[in-house]
């Protein structure tokens, strides 16, 4: 077995009191402060579901998540915007591809695919809390 | 000593979906699908690491700057021990692996068992034994891969690998 140790990163998720006040983290939070629930908002999440089935479908054999960088469905997500990030954490909860959804993460905010953690499992956790902080 | 079962997957359709020229008769799944790993921390049986740049990846090993990350995970595997060697022959004494990419980028990398069989980890799906290289062909997420390269490392023969030859744990 392996004896590496594994990165751990400064801009880890965990116990980064100043998370939510970063100013790199800022716009991505403030448009999920005021995310519009309206229609146009129905519309995003509804376009967001099926490029998320599509990208999921794409990349399930993927072993390097970077890969899925240039797929369009993955490009199309990033064009929507801050206000889908709600959606990717809760595919991040659901996924059986969660690394890929913290590819996505890591791509729309400023802020590592593994969230300084060392497991997928960890990760996941980390990102789902921040998700709950920023909602 | 516990009792053996066989870890049966409940849906492999998507494995043989991307996966077109695995055929009954050329592999075997191993282990139950999961997310938790990939192929590269499979080599390892670090069944509980995405091993990955920016996902988590050994302090001190470089990190791509764009696409280009084939010379990333051969440092990692040097890193493992591993050395590069001329082919995916079985060689007594030694655990080869072969490395798909296509281009500068790392697609995939197998184990060979000392059966000379060969044991995958696909994505976020199983893992699974497979009689040759040749049987990953035409994956969809690698359609232009190569594997050209092949390394090893000494191995003493102790471990019977037998987790990757029949997808067995003792319970």
């Amino acid at each position: 077995m392996s004896t590496a140790t594994l990165v751990r990163t400064d801009r880890s998720l965990e116990g980064n009191e100043g998370f939510v006040e970063e100013p790199e983290g800022a716009s991505a939070l403030e448009s999920l402060e005021t995310f519009d629930p309206g229609d146009k908002g129905a519309a995003i999440r509804d376009t967001f579901s099926e490029l998320a089935d599509e990208l999921e479908d794409a990349a399930v054999a993927l072993s390097s998540t970077r890969r899925a960088l240039r797929y369009p469905a993955f490009i199309e997500i990033l064009e929507l915007g801050d206000s889908v990030i709600p959606e990717v954490i809760e595919r991040l909860r659901v996924s059986e591809n969660r690394p890929l959804w913290l590819r996505v993460l890591g791509t729309l905010t400023p802020f590592p695919p593994g969230a300084g953690e060392s497991t997928i499992d960890a990760a996941a956790d980390a990102w789902i809390r921040w998700g709950r902080l920023a909602s | 000593m516990g009792k053996a079962c066989f870890l049966t997957p409940p849906s492999i359709e998507d494995l043989y979906a991307q996966y077109p020229r695995l055929q009954a008769s050329n592999h075997k799944i191993t282990s139950q699908r999961t997310d938790r790993y990939n192929c590269v921390a499979w080599i390892e049986r670090e069944m509980d690491r995405w091993l990955e740049p920016e996902i988590f990846w050994p302090d001190g090993l470089p990190i791509p700057a764009d696409s280009a990350d084939l010379d990333c995970y051969i440092a990692l595997f040097r890193s493992w021990g591993f050395e590069d060697c001329d082919s995916a022959d079985l060689e007594d004494g030694y655990l080869k692996i072969a490395i798909f990419a296509t281009g500068s980028e790392f697609d995939h990398v197998a184990k060979q068992l000392p059966s000379g069989a060969w044991s995958s980890k696909g994505g976020s799906l199983y893992d699974f034994k497979h009689e040759d290289l040749s049987a990953l062909g035409d994956c969809l997420v690698m359609p232009n891969a190569t594997v050209d390269r092949f390394m090893r490392r000494p191995n003493d023969g102790a471990d019977p690998y037998e987790i990757e030859e029949n997808g067995l744990i003792r319970i």
